[in-house]
C-alpha cells in the first residue's frame, strides 16, 4: 500500500460467508482497528489464488502471507496434523474443543515451524460423515462397493478402503456432477460443506458416521510474521487466537442452518452403528500410532475424552 | 502500476516477436519482481497451471485427432459429407463446412480441424478450379464450427479457467445448437459467394454410394457418439473419454481400416507430442499471468469499470463481447480464454448471466479472432496450406466473417439457444 | 504459429542438439501414450475389477508435466511456439538483427528461471510422499526443471546462430 500500511494477504478456498472466511475477515477488521490502519488484511476467498496444496507452498515462500487449509491436505507434509484427522480420535464436538483448547491445538500449531510456517489457529469444523445417492449406511458392510469421492490424502484413501468402500480421489469441484452422473455414489464431508457445495441436491442419504473431525488450520508465512514489528506480531497472534471462539459461534449457527436447510430439502438422516465403525477403523489407527509422536499426541487427545 | 507493467511488458515482447508463452512468463516475472514477490511463484504456478485434471483431455483429444487424420477416419467422414452436400453450388466448399461439423466433433480443436479438413479440401478445391482465396476462407471459417461441437477443448479450458465448477457435459450440450446455426450461416454464405463467382456443382454419386460411404464412415460417427454419450451418461469423465477416443481411433484405424503402419503411428504420436508441449506451455504460463491478475484484483476493477456505465445485463454482455473482439484480434484463443475468464466471468455472474451461456459467447468471440490478423493461428495454417498471403485472404473473407459475427450476436442475444439443450438433457 | 525454421548446416554441436531435441520429443511422446494407458486402465479398473486405483491421478499429472515440459523445450529448438512476427518482417535489417538476438535471450532467461526454481522446488518436497502414489510430492518439478534447462540450451543455440554473419534469401 502507498500510505505505508502493511497489507497482509490471506487466502481461502471457501466462498465469502463461510465461517473460516468470516473469521479471518474479523481478524483483519480487528487488526485494522487496533493499529489505526497500520496493519490491514486483504482476503482472497473462493480459491482465487489457487488450490490448498499450492497455497501452503505460496505461504512458505512468502508469495502470500496467510492461508486457511483443511488439515487433511497437510497430513503428508506435517505428520502431526494426522492426529487431528484419525478416525474416531474425537468422540464429540465438545471433546474436540476441550482437547484443542487444552493444548492440543498449540502442539499441532508449533509443528509447522519446520517448514517456514507458523500455525495461528485451529478452526474446528464439525464431524465428517458419509452421504450418498444409493442407500442409508448403518454398518461398514453398507459401504461395500460404494464409490466414494475422497480428498487427496493417504489417510482418507486408506480409511475408505479399510471400511470397504471404493475410494475415488477427485477434486471437490467434480464431485457434484460425478454423483449426478453416477460415476461415484457419494462422498464424505461436514454438514456445512454438504450444504454449501449443493451436494445435497444429488445425494439423498446422510449417515451420521462422524468418522473424522479433521479441522481447518490458519497458517502464516514465517517470513511475513518476522517482518512485522514485535508489537504487531503479538497483536496478530493474539487476535488469531481470539478468532477461534468467533469462528465457533459462526460455525454453530450456520451448521444448524445448513442442517435445517437440507432437512427441508428432504434429505434422509440416519444414525450408524458407531461401535462397528470404530472397530472397523481401529487397524488404521493402530498403524498410524506406530509413529511415536502421533502416539503421544493421540494419548493426550484421549485424556480429554 | 503493477498492472501496467504486466500488460506493457507482455505487449512489447509480443510485438517484438517473443512467443506468446514466453512473453506471458516474462511479463509475469517482471511484475513479481516489481511487487517484491518471490519469483519462485512463477515456476510454482506454471506447474499448478497444468495440475488440473480436466486439462489432460486436451493432449489426448489432439492425439485422437492426429490418429483420425492419418488413419483414414476423417477421410471417410469427408467422403460422406461430399456425397450429401456436393450438389449444392460451391459444393466442395459446403463439404468443408459439413466436415468441420462431423470431424470437429472429434478433434475438439479448431487448429487440428483446419489442418485436417483444410489440408484435404483446399488442394482438392484448387484442383477443381475454385479460387484459392475462396478455398482458404471457407475452410478456415468452417473451423469455427469445430469450436462449438463437442468435445471442444476450448470449452474444457473455459471450465478449468472458471475454477472447475462448471459441468463440462453441460458446456458440450450448450455448444450444439450454436454449432448447427454456424454451419447453416456459413453454408448459406458459401452458396451466395459461389453463385456470384459462378462455381459449379459436384455430381451426385447416387444413393448406393451415399449408403456405402455412410457405412464406411460409421466408425468415425460412432466415435463422436461414444464420446458424447459416455460423458453425458457419466460412464466416464471427460479425461477418460479422451483416452477412450484414442484407443477407439487406434482400433478402428489399425484393425478395421488397416491404414496406420508402425512408422505412421510413431509420426502421429510425435506430432501430437509437439503440439501438446506448445499448447500446454502457453496454458501454464497464462495461468501465472492469470494468478497475477487475480492477485492485483483486476477482476473486481473490471466489474467496477463496467458497472460505471453499463446498466443492463445485455449492455454488459455486449460490452464484454466488444472487448473480447478487440483482444481476440491480437491474442490466440487458449490464452484469451485463460486470461479473460477470471476477469469477465465474475462480472457476468454479478449481472446474472448464466456462466454456461457466457462460456459459449466467450469461446465464439475469441474464435472469430482466430481468423483475424495479426494473431490468428487458424488463418495462418489455412493461408499456408492454400499458398496465399494473409492479405489475399483478408480481402475476400468478410462475408464469412460477418456470417460468424451474426451468429455470435444471435447466440449472445438469445441465451436459450445455448441453455435449452443442456436443460433438456439434464432433465432426461 | 510458425513453421519449423530452416537452419544453416549443422556442425558437431548442432548434431548433438538435434539428437537431444529428438530425445526430448521421444520422451514427451512416450508420456503422452502413457496418459492413454493410465486413463484407460482407470476406466477398466473402475468398471471391470470394480476398484478405483488411487495412484492414477498423481501419475497422470506427472506424465502431463513430462509431455508439456519436454514438448515445450523441443518447441524452442524448432521455433514452434505460438507468436507473431509481424514487426519482424517490416523493419530494417539492423533492427531485425536486434530482435533476432533479443528473442532467444528472453526465452533463455525464462528457461533458466524455470530450471533453477524447478530444481529447488523438487528438492524441497523430495522427502514428502505424494498422496495416493509411492513417489515424492514434488516429482512434477523434475521434468519441468529439465525442460527449463533444455530451453536455455536451445535458445542459446538460436542466439549463436543469430550472431553468425548470415546468408540471406533462404527462399521457400
Ligand atoms: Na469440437
Ligand atoms: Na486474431
Amino acid at each position: 500500500a502507498d500510505d505505508g500500511a502493511t497489507v497482509l494477504t490471506a487466502t481461502d478456498v471457501h466462498v465469502a460467508g463461510y465461517p473460516t472466511v468470516e473469521a479471518v475477515k474479523w481478524i483483519g477488521e480487528t487488526l485494522e482497528r487496533e493499529t489505526s490502519g497500520r496493519v490491514r488484511l486483504r482476503q482472497y476467498h473462493s480459491g482465487q489464488l489457487g488450490r490448498e496444496a499450492e497455497a501452503i507452498d505460496m505461504a512458505r515462500f512468502g508469495a502470500i502471507d496467510m492461508t486457511r487449509v483443511y488439515a487433511g491436505a497437510l497430513n503428508n507434509a506435517f505428520p502431526l496434523t494426522t492426529a487431528l484427522c484419525l478416525p474416531y480420535a474425537f468422540d464429540s464436538v465438545a471433546h474436540l474443543r476441550h482437547a484443542l483448547d487444552g493444548g492440543i491445538a498449540q502442539t499441532v500449531l508449533d509443528g509447522f515451524g519446520s517448514r517456514d510456517l507458523v500455525g495461528l489457529a485451529v478452526y474446528d469444523s464439525g464431524a465428517r460423515c458419509f452421504y450418498n445417492t444409493r442407500h442409508a449406511i448403518r454398518t461398514p458392510a453398507d459401504l461395500h462397493g460404494l464409490k466414494l469421492r475422497v480428498a487427496s490424502s493417504d489417510m482418507f484413501i486408506d480409511l475408505m478402503r479399510l471400511l470397504g468402500a471404493n475410494p475415488t480421489p477427485m477434486s471437490l469441484g467434480d464431485t457434484f456432477s460425478g454423483m449426478e452422473t453416477h460415476m461415484i455414489d457419494g462422498a464424505e464431508n461436514n454438514m456445512r460443506s454438504f450444504h454449501s457445495s449443493r451436494h445435497f441436491e444429488a445425494a439423498r442419504f446422510w449417515s451420521q458416521s462422524e468418522h473424522s473431525y479433521a479441522p481447518d488450520i490458519l497458517l502464516i508465512s514465517r517470513r511475513s510474521l518476522d517482518a512485522l514489528a514485535p508489537a504487531d506480531r503479538d497483536l496478530l497472534i493474539d487476535t488469531a487466537r481470539a478468532s477461534v471462539p468467533v469462528m465457533r459461534r459462526l460455525w454453530d449457527a450456520s451448521e444448524e442452518a445448513a442442517r435445517q436447510a437440507v432437512r427441508d430439502y428432504g434429505i434422509a438422516f440416519n444414525e450408524v452403528d458407531m461401535d462397528a465403525f470404530r472397530t472397523a477403523a481401529a487397524p488404521l489407527r493402530e498403524r498410524y500410532l506406530r509413529q511415536p509422536e502421533l502416539q503421544t499426541l493421540y494419548r493426550r487427545i484421549r485424556d480429554f475424552a | 502500476m503493477a498492472i501496467a507493467i504486466l500488460f506493457i511488458v507482455f505487449a512489447v515482447l509480443l510485438v517484438l516477436g517473443v512467443p506468446v508463452a514466453f512473453a506471458l512468463a516474462a511479463a509475469a516475472l517482471a511484475t513479481l519482481l516489481y511487487l517484491d514477490l518471490p519469483s519462485i511463484v512463477l515456476v510454482q504456478q506454471i506447474s499448478a497451471g497444468t495440475g488440473s485434471a480436466s486439462l489432460i483431455a486436451i493432449p489426448l483429444f489432439i492425439f485422437a485427432g492426429e490418429i483420425m487424420m492419418r488413419g483414414g477416419i476423417s477421410e471417410r467422414l469427408i467422403a460422406l459429407a461430399s456425397s450429401l452436400v456436393g450438389r449444392m453450388r460451391g459444393g466442395l466448399g459446403q463439404v468443408s463446412i459439413l466436415s468441420s461439423l462431423f470431424f470437429g466433433g472429434v478433434s475438439g480443436s479448431a487448429i487440428a480441424d483446419v489442418s485436417a479438413v483444410g489440408g484435404t479440401m483446399i488442394p482438392q478445391m484448387v484442383k477443381r478450379g475454385y479460387d484459392r482465396d475462396f478455398a482458404v476462407n471457407v475452410s478456415i471459417t468452417a473451423a469455427l464450427v469445430a469450436l462449438l461441437v463437442p468435445p471442444s477443448h476450448n470449452l474444457i479450458l473455459f471450465s478449468a479457467a472458471a475454477g472447475g465448477g462448471l459441468s463440462i457435459a453441460d458446456l458440450f450440450a450448450a455448444g450444439i445448437v450454436p454449432a448447427l446455426l454456424m454451419t447453416l450461416a456459413l453454408m448459406v454464405t458459401g452458396y451466395l459467394v459461389a453463385r456470384r463467382r459462378g462455381y459449379g456443382v459436384e455430381i451426385f454419386p447416387g444413393w448406393r454410394a451415399v449408403l456405402l460411404r455412410t457405412v464406411s464412415a460409421l466408425p468415425g460417427l460412432g466415435l463422436v457418439a461414444l464420446i458424447f454419450v459416455g460423458i453425458r451418461a457419466g460412464i466416464f469423465t471427460a479425461v477418460e473419454s479422451a483416452a477412450i477416443a484414442v484407443v477407439y481411433a487406434l482400433l478402428v484405424t489399425i484393425v478395421l481400416y488397416r491404414q496406420l503402419r508402425v512408422r505412421e503411428f510413431v509420426e502421429t504420436i510425435t506430432h501430437a507430442a509437439r503440439s501438446t508441449g506448445v499448447i500446454l506451455f502457453v496454458i501454464a504460463t497464462a495461468s501465472v499471468f492469470g494468478w497475477l491478475l487475480a492477485y492485483l484484483q483486476v477482476p473486481s476493477a473490471a466489474v467496477e469499470f463496467l458497472q460505471s456505465f453499463a446498466h443492463s445485463k445485455l449492455a454488459v454482455l455486449l460490452m464484454i463481447v466488444l472487448m473480447l473482439l478487440l483482444l481476440g484480434t491480437f491474442m490466440d484463443l487458449a490464452p484469451l480464454i485463460l486470461i479473460c475468464t477470471p476477469i469477465f466471468l465474475p462480472v457476468a455472474r454479478a449481472y446474472g448471466i448464466d456462466p454456461i451461456h457466457f462460456g459459449l459467447v466467450l469461446v465464439l468471440t475469441g474464435g472469430l479472432g482466430l481468423v483475424t490478423p495479426p494473431v490468428g493461428s487458424v488463418l495462418f495454417i489455412g493461408t499456408a496450406i492454400g499458398k496465399i498471403t494473409v492479405g489475399q485472404s483478408m480481402r475476400t473473407i468478410w462475408p464469412f466473417w460477418f456470417a460468424g459475427l451474426g451468429v455470435l450476436l444471435i447466440v449472445t442475444l438469445f441465451p436459450s439457444l445455448s441453455l435449452w439443450l443442456p436443460a433438456v438433457l439434464r432433465a432426461g | 504459429m510458425s513453421e519449423a525454421s530452416t537452419l544453416p548446416p549443422l556442425g558437431a554441436a548442432g548434431r548433438l542438439l538435434e539428437r537431444i531435441a529428438h530425445l526430448a520429443i521421444a520422451i514427451a511422446a512416450t508420456a503422452l501414450f502413457g496418459l492413454v494407458i493410465v486413463q484407460g486402465w482407470q476406466v477398466f479398473a473402475r468398471y471391470v475389477i470394480n476398484d478405483s486405483p488411487s495412484w492414477t491421478e498423481p501419475v497422470t499429472l506427472l506424465l502431463l508435466s513430462t509431455a508439456m515440459s519436454l514438448g515445450a523445450a523441443a518447441g524452442v529448438h524448432t521455433n514452434r511456439h505460438f507468436g507473431f512476427y509481424l514487426l519482424h518482417d517490416h523493419v530494417r535489417p539492423a533492427v531485425r538483427r536486434g530482435i533476432d538476438l533479443l528473442v532467444p535471450l528472453v526465452i533463455a532467461a525464462i528457461g533458466a528461471v524455470i530450471a533453477w526454481w524447478g530444481a529447488l522446488l523438487l528438492l524441497d518436497g523430495l522427502h514428502i510422499k505424494a498422496a495416493g502414489a509411492a513417489m515424492p510430492q514434488s516429482i512434477n518439478y523434475l521434468p519441468l526443471s529439465i525442460g527449463g534447462a533444455l530451453m536455455v540450451v536451445f535458445a542459446l543455440n538460436r542466439f549463436a546462430l543469430a550472431l553468425r554473419p548470415r546468408v540471406e534469401e533462404e527462399g521457400h
